[in-house]
């Protein structure tokens, strides 16, 4: 039953930070970083194989839609944060603060790397002008929605749990 | 506990088989369709209370009565731009008595969609659209062009529609998309070049000019209608800038301020180029 409302509670986690980030940008008609990616990132490190693979695949149809590099190249790039993340969390010394921004930032960096510059550049895909001042805007950015998600999840799940397990 | 392996093992091959589908047959109508209707569901309901927020919040705080005339004058200012192109294409083509080039752009069907998400990452390109009559909505098809309205009348060009669904939502590739190219001519010199899109807010590229082509700045470009894709004579966008440095030692660099605005559009037409079926006579 525990596992099922975690399923639960991160599904619907996922559908709001979609829902947040097409609603920021048509409200200010700016971008201001991935949220979607972000929580995607945070639910799909928590996982083992298949439930990761699920999220990547979600993040993928998604970002697959509207760019070309298509759903297999934002798995590839999910494989690469899957790769990474274990050996960066043993290496990094994890009781200070600056691991909590080093971490997704790295991670983010790898994924973007992977997703929008990589693969398209294999690809004979072009870039959008300015691409780097682009990818560092869209990583910090997207670093800072990380941040602020992963301190609201520790919060918002131990409540929302506690009163699932109530009902 | 087989029959739960057993279970697992199904679902793992219909997974198998979904991500088969979605990455290799993407480009079949029916599951472009289908990745179309499921994203458009996502992003539908946030986009629209965004964009009714966002319209709220601009009526009240703005300047209400100068945003209008602002927007009513750009509107007449494209109304007339559009006009004064293609008067300026006719007078040309009547003087060079060619008639059979001669093309009109309102000629053609066209049906009206609004633009239900356009994402604003660098990195995102397609636009999602949807038609607004029901009963026109099956007409539509790729690689059909997208222009802007400047009072019922079609504007600049937008793009073009890659993929569409039954229930008239259409994805559509702006002009200013970097995987994009326009095959384009200066309404002035008629000197053709290829115009590709280098990313949102950034002006576009008039690529393979030779050096030494009659390309000024302010020369307003229209569509050549060599593509195969485009009409001949919709307004695309005008130069801005020739720079001084050569493109590949052979070509001229040249900056293109698209005439569409990609970021603030809100309603378009999809021209019917291609003789759809049950269209009214």
């Amino acid at each position: 039953m525990r596992a099922k409302n975690r399923h639960l509670i991160n599904a619907i986690f996922l559908l709001g930070a979609l829902y947040l980030k097409v609603f920021l940008e048509r409200v200010f008609e700016v971008y201001l970083g991935d949220p979607f990616l972000a929580m995607a990132l945070l639910v799909a490190l928590e996982y083992r194989f298949a439930g990761r693979f699920l999220v990547f695949l979600a993040v993928g149809v998604y970002e697959g839609f509207f760019s070309p590099s298509g759903v297999l190249s934002a798995l590839i790039a999910g494989l690469v944060v899957v790769a990474l993340k274990d050996p960066l969390l043993k290496r990094l010394y994890q009781e200070t603060p600056y691991s909590v921004l080093l971490v997704p930032l790295v991670l983010l960096s790898a994924y973007r790397f992977t997703y929008t510059i990589l693969i398209p550049y294999l690809l004979d895909l072009p870039l959008p002008h300015g691409w780097t001042l682009a990818f560092s805007k869209d990583v910090l950015l997207t670093t800072g929605w990380v941040v602020l998600f992963g301190i609201a999840m520790r919060v918002g799940r131990s409540e929302a749990l506690s009163r699932l397990q109530g009902l | 506990m087989p029959f739960f392996r057993f279970n697992r093992f199904i679902y793992l091959f219909l997974l198998a088989v979904g991500v088969f589908f979605l990455i290799f047959v993407k480009d079949v109508p029916l599951v472009s369709g289908f990745l179309l209707r499921t994203v458009s569901f996502f992003v539908k309901l946030p986009s629209e209370v965004g964009e009714s927020l966002r319209k709220g919040m601009e009526l009240y705080v703005g300047l209400v009565k100068l945003k209008e005339e602002n927007e009513r004058l750009r509107k007449e200012n494209e109304a007339l731009r559009s006009k004064l192109v293609e008067l300026n294409e006719r007078l040309r083509f009547f003087k060079a008595l060619k008639k059979t080039d001669a093309t009109d752009i309102s000629l053609y069907p066209r049906v009206k969609a609004r633009v239900i998400y356009k994402p604003f990452s660098p990195f995102e390109n397609y636009l999602i659209v949807q038609v607004m009559e029901r009963d026109k909505r099956s007409y539509i098809k790729p690689e059909m062009p997208v222009v802007s309205i400047a009072e019922d009348y079609p504007g600049a060009l937008v793009g073009q529609v890659v993929s569409t669904s039954k229930n008239g939502l259409a994805k559509v590739l702006p002009i200013t998309a970097p995987v994009s190219a326009v095959d384009v001519i200066s309404s002035r010199s008629r000197e053709r070049g290829l115009l590709r899109g280098r990313g949102k807010g950034r002006p576009c590229l008039l690529d393979y000019v030779p050096t030494g082509a009659d390309i000024k700045e302010g020369d307003i470009l229209i569509t050549s209608g060599m593509d195969a894709l485009f009409p001949k004579g919709l307004r695309v966008g005008r130069v801005i800038r020739v720079l001084p440095e050569r493109r590949q030692g052979f070509f001229e660099n040249i900056e293109v301020e698209p005439f569409a605005k990609v970021r603030s559009v809100e309603y378009v037409y999809i021209i019917l180029k291609r003789r759809a079926r049950n269209l009214p006579k």
